[in-house]
């Protein structure tokens, strides 16, 4: 069964995942854009995407599940890296770039020590 | 001598009414907590299959959005393949089916409970709780015994299902105990480590609902961007197009702080059964009742 320091940092990965969520939402809704707009929904889904494997590892009820739930969480870390540089091209404001960029870094840090 | 004869019988008629009162009352608040306790459980519920009801719904809208966007090649000036499956059958991912079963076990630790205090507080026996309780009880206590209840943040799993495995005992043979507050008493505490576990979750959940509901509602606000680059001011009927649109597909999230004070108040009613002798849980067990059924409005509002 997972041990209560692999729940903590799963709880802090969804935090995390969740404060770049927000971000990205206020992003999207100042966008005048549309491909920038499309650009930024999708990093979005993306993440939201990781955030319901995130989920699904906490529910797990068993070592084998909640294994392959992590295993697959960190063989996409790769996949999160590429979404940062994404969203530092995407973002306009320097300073709010870097700022979704390190919650995702925070996140990614958390995924590795599961 | 007859006088105090009288003033005996008189007395003992006295007593016995007002046993007989205590009694009803302490039946009749058992039952309101038992009420208490299946409304919270249908809530509790409600808000599970809201958590898999998103997911499925983001699943839809996340594909559509992705076919909707897709870039023609610039060369060959044609559409990407995208697949876009307008009746798409769902299987939940994210609180998967057999997740979410564990899940119900564990509130059903806690209706099976109120149930079996019921039938204590009417006097009857075990087998007043039907086979079919028996054998969920039985069924939950076997799936505690092999730790498969698993913790959140709020408390451990070990911790989790020895409480279960407590919880369940009782329900299975409630015989030990002659009296509802006696009961209560011994299982306050592991009642309190299945709440602090439902309540974790719901906040998890909560996080997931949230994520969903600004994924759906950030694709809306692209589309139409689009739609107002193309239309100008003749987008203000899409955007109210849209606006009915978001608001039956994406249920407001719930108030998860509201699902988990009825929880709360199930402790506390509990509780004050374990100090109570003759219904004085009355406020308590009120107080549950009354924010059960008012956390059990939004699921049913939204079948």
């Amino acid at each position: 069964m997972p041990t209560a320091d692999q729940q903590k940092n799963t709880a802090e990965a969804i935090a995390a995942i969740r404060a770049a969520e927000n971000l990205l939402t206020q992003q999207i809704r100042a966008a005048t854009d549309v491909l920038k707009a499309i650009k930024l929904t999708n990093e979005y889904n993306n993440l939201d995407s990781y955030l319901s494997q995130l989920l699904y590892a906490q529910n797990s009820a068993d070592d084998a599940s909640f294994a392959n739930a992590t295993a697959a969480l960190k063989s996409q870390a790769s996949g999160l890296q590429a979404d940062e540089a994404m969203i530092k091209t995407i973002v306009g404001d320097v300073q709010t770039a870097a700022t979704i960029v390190s919650y995702i870094t925070q996140a990614l840090a958390f995924i590795a020590k599961l | 001598m007859r006088l105090l004869q009288l003033i005996a019988i008189v007395g003992a008629a006295v007593g016995l009414s007002a046993c007989s009162t205590g009694l009803t009352r302490m039946q009749d608040t058992v039952t309101k907590f038992d009420q208490g306790a299946h409304s919270a459980g249908a809530a509790q519920m409600g808000f599970f299959r809201q958590v898999q009801a998103a997911e499925c719904t983001r699943n839809f809208y996340k594909q559509a959005f992705s076919f909707a966007t897709a870039q023609k090649d610039p060369q060959t000036h044609e559409y990407p393949s995208v697949p876009l499956d307008l009746m798409p059958s769902c299987s939940p991912q994210e609180l998967t089916n057999a997740q979410l079963e564990i899940r119900q076990k564990l509130m059903d630790t806690i209706t099976l409970y109120a149930d079996a205090i019921q039938a204590l507080a009417n006097g009857t026996d075990d087998t007043s709780l039907s086979k079919t309780s028996q054998a969920l009880a039985s069924n939950i206590q076997g799936l505690a015994k092999q730790e498969g209840f698993t913790a959140v943040t709020a408390t451990d799993t070990a911790a989790l299902n020895a409480a279960v495995v407590t919880i369940t005992s009782l329900i299975l043979d409630h015989t030990k105990y002659k009296e509802v507050k006696d009961a209560a008493s011994a299982v306050q505490p592991q009642l309190t480590t299945v709440v602090a576990q439902l309540k974790a979750e719901n906040l998890s959940d909560a996080e997931g609902l949230a994520s969903k509901a600004g994924s759906v509602t950030n694709e809306f606000s692209t589309a139409l961007l689009s739609v107002r680059d193309q239309r100008g001011p003749a987008s203000f009927l899409y955007i109210a197009q849209a606006h009915i649109t978001l608001q039956s597909i994406v249920a407001p999230p719930p108030d998860v702080a509201q699902l988990n004070d009825t929880l709360d108040a199930l402790v506390a009613a509990n509780q004050a059964l374990a100090g109570a002798t003759n219904g004085g849980a009355i406020p308590e067990v009120s107080d549950l009742v009354s924010r059960a059924q008012q956390a059990v409005v939004p699921f049913n509002a939204s079948k």
